[in-house]
């Protein structure tokens, strides 16, 4: 049975944790992390508070950026 | 006695208008048959009966069977068989049978268009018969002036447009088969799926248009900003400020940025060289329909369809041309002089059309896009008493469009001056860029609609010396590209084929009257979202603008007679039918999946704020069956954890602020009534913010 996106009513993508679009938010935030990198020396975790907290990121973005953080506050 | 002609228009003002022209003293015998304008012209030997039309009297319809689908047998009938709401179109036609009888030619004398000409071929073929059809000859007019339409009369074709009839014939039913077999397995998924009963209609126009917003809105939201930077530079030269332009616009690096700016910081840069350019600018072509609509959203921001019905109206009252054209041309055979000497009488154009009068040779600007038709959009000279509002500007655009196309070229000066900088060892370069308009050109007849750019220089000079006043790298971020506005979506449609001049503004219409998308951004809802992602999944051909773009393609070899009817309802058909097939496969889950969109969609214009009587419900607006009145109730109040509820005015629209009042911690809601603004309110009316004030509701 396929599971629920954790972040809307869609469905999951096969091997996914997110749906369609969450996974291509996902893809988009990993790609610029990049950018971000060479730009502002950020970290992982400073890159996802920056982008939950600019009103330019998509709201799957900060969907996915959101539930990144909590989860990373959950493991440690 | 004289020969009787029946003279069919497309609408009751054309009707009148044709008449008038039409009869040898301008002096038509007007009568009313119920309701339905009939006009009695005398012209040479003849007997014109005008007779109008009100649009299509003839649509198309299932033949018998039940509301389900497949459905590929359909006949034309009477409008007011295959619709209620069309009731009014029976006196029509009655009024036409009776004022055919005796006639014994017959004249199609609609809009020039597919539409218009298919209007009367199907009044001619079954309100005065097959026989009726051999007899008749087309008027083929692209303004309502006496002139045009008299030269439309003594030159009229001696039979109808059968091409064009042929192609507005099968557009009608390649459309109606998609529409009425697609709307009919959306909204049955949705019904068997929940019991709940909503048209959900696609079509293979629609569906395209859909796709895009969709997708657009995918970029939107997957949209991840990234930083760079931009250096600010401005310099002071005979006490004014003028802006410099670093090299690159864009620095993607802080510390580059910064590089910069403490490279550059309290010197003073010199000017190497100093270029100047002249660029001619030339005059815009004259509007096609959609270039209308578009300049229309830009300067007023009026909507596609607000446009269009001004520019019919001011076509019906015969100030200009026939609006639903592609061409951006003015054909030689326009009495381009006759028209600016018509100008000339309106106080705001005499001096405009003044001066292009004074030119031995006038010589329209013409654009790329054709239309056999029709000539591009322009005034006929003939001048309006009063126009206000929406038509007086849509009219004031196109004689200003229509005048700057047929005056010369504008002339600009550019200048743009070289700053470098020596620091730590290297160059830094900057530009001081200004322009100046030398010859005004079309510019002074398209004023107040074209916006100067840019402002003039004062003179420099090679190895002057330009002292920073300001210096400083900014912050910013990249942006997610823009959604759609009417004006926007309707050129991409244009671009990629999708509908025609006369069925795009439709089109667009139906997306926001299905509840697809919303706002003047154009935004796409969940429900549009679910119908898009569910018809990518089982039936991504409708979707497909390759589909569509072929149908066109075949509809353009209908009207050149290189291809037929039956082949393009054959294709359809084929299409449609493992379409179809795909799609009932998953009938269930797909009209769950729309049913959860509608709920969703529901509970967001129903959502007012969080609760502030238990802290985790939300409230939400609630209808009284009973009563019929609404109110705020909280969404803990069935799990019996909750009583808190709030009256609501009861009349306009209530929307969310996802504001919490600073008072008392109640939400504050949106009120907008029909003309007025809207105005926000905290929801609670014991709100101490309130006190020594009073309220309505």
């Amino acid at each position: 049975m396929n599971r629920g996106c954790p972040l809307c009513w869609r469905r999951r993508e096969d091997g996914s944790e997110y749906c369609t679009y969450h996974l291509a938010a996902q893809k988009n935030l990993l790609n610029a992390f990049r950018d971000w990198q060479e730009a502002l020396e950020l970290e992982w975790r400073d890159f996802l508070v920056v982008v939950v907290a600019r009103q330019e990121s998509g709201e799957w973005v900060k969907d996915v950026a959101h539930h990144l953080l909590e989860k990373e506050k959950k493991g440690g | 006695m004289k020969e009787r002609i029946l003279v069919v228009c497309e609408k009751p003002t054309a009707a009148r208008r044709i008449a008038h022209a039409l009869d040898d003293d301008g002096a038509p015998e007007a009568y009313d048959e119920g309701g339905v304008p009939l006009f009695i012209a005398g012209r040479g030997d003849f007997e014109l009966v005008v007779v109008s039309a009100l649009g299509h009297l003839f649509s198309i319809a299932q033949d018998g069977g039940k509301w389900t689908y497949p459905v590929y047998k359909y006949s034309w009938v009477p409008a007011h068989d295959a619709d209620k709401r069309q009731a009014r179109t029976k006196r029509f036609i009655q009024a036409i049978e009776r004022a055919s009888k005796g006639a014994t030619g017959y004249v199609s004398a609609c809009d020039l268009d597919m539409e218009g000409s298919l209007i009367a071929y199907m009044v001619l073929l079954n309100v005065c018969g097959e026989g009726s059809l051999n007899e008749a000859k087309r008027m083929r007019y692209s303004t309502l002036t006496e002139r045009d339409l008299i030269r439309a009369w003594e030159g009229m074709s001696p039979t109808l447009d059968y091409p064009l009839i042929e192609a507005g014939r099968t557009r009608h039913e390649v459309d109606w088969l998609f529409g009425i077999n697609l709307t009919r397995a959306l909204s049955l998924s949705l019904k068997n799926a929940s019991g709940i009963f909503k048209t959900l209609s696609i079509g293979r126009v629609q569906g395209p248009t859909l796709n895009f917003v969709k997708e657009r809105e995918v970029e939107v939201k997957t949209h991840v900003p990234t930083p760079f930077w931009v250096i600010k530079a401005e310099t002071t030269i005979e006490g004014r400020r003028i802006p410099l332009d670093y090299t690159e616009a864009r620095i993607g690096k802080k510390s580059d940025a910064r590089k910069v700016v403490r490279a550059c910081q309290g010197k003073d840069g010199v000017i190497s060289t100093v270029s100047t350019r002249r660029v001619e600018q030339p005059p815009p072509p004259p509007f096609s329909l959609g270039d209308l609509q578009r300049e229309a959203f830009s300067k007023f921001r009026y909507t596609p369809r607000t446009t269009l019905n001004s520019a019919e109206r001011l076509y019906l009252s015969t100030h200009i041309s026939y609006p639903r054209t592609s061409s951006q041309k003015i054909p030689p055979t326009i009495d381009v002089r006759g028209i600016l000497e018509g100008l000339r009488r309106r106080k705001e154009y005499t001096r405009l059309a003044a001066s292009l009068l004074k030119e031995s040779k006038l010589r329209p600007m013409q654009g790329a896009k054709d239309d056999p038709a029709h000539p591009a959009i322009h005034p006929t000279g003939t001048i309006p008493g009063m126009i206000t509002g929406v038509d007086a500007r849509v009219y004031d655009l196109i004689c200003r469009r229509f005048m700057a196309s047929l005056s010369g070229p504008a002339l600009r000066e550019n200048v743009s001056a070289k700053v470098t900088v020596d620091a730590e060892g290297s160059n830094y370069a900057f530009f001081l860029r200004g322009t100046k308009l030398v010859e005004d050109g079309w510019i002074k007849f398209y004023e107040p609609y074209v916006k100067e750019k840019g402002s003039e220089l004062p003179k420099l000079s090679k190895g002057q010396k330009v002292p920073f006043a300001k210096l400083r790298s900014l912050e910013r971020y990249t942006k997610p590209p823009a959604r759609f506005n009417p004006g926007s979506l309707l050129r991409l449609m244009e671009d990629e084929g999708l509908g025609t001049k006369a069925t795009r503004t439709d089109i667009v219409d139906t997306l926001f009257k299905r509840g697809y998308v919303k706002g003047s951004t154009t935004e796409i809802t969940d429900l549009g979202f679910t119908i898009i992602e569910n018809l990518e999944r089982y039936v991504p051909d409708i979707l497909s603008v390759e589909m569509t773009r072929s149908l066109e393609e075949d509809m353009g070899r209908i009207q050149r007679g290189e291809f037929s009817r039956a082949n393009a309802i054959t294709k359809t058909v084929e299409v449609l039918e493992s379409t179809l097939s795909g799609f009932k496969a998953h009938e269930v889950r797909i009209g769950s999946e729309i049913s959860g969109a509608i709920t969703r969609e529901e509970e967001r214009s129903s959502y007012l704020g969080r609760c502030p009587g238990c802290g985790d419900g939300h409230l939400r607006i609630i209808v009284n069956k009973k009563t019929g009145k609404r109110f705020a109730g909280c969404s803990n109040y069935f799990a019996g954890k909750c009583t808190t509820s709030y009256p609501l005015p009861q009349r306009g629209r209530i929307t969310t602020t996802e504001i919490s009042c600073s008072e008392c911690g109640a939400p504050i809601i949106k009120a907008t009534l029909r003309g007025m603004s809207p105005w926000e309110l905290c929801i609670n009316i014991d709100c101490p913010s309130k006190r020594g004030g009073s309220t309505d509701e």
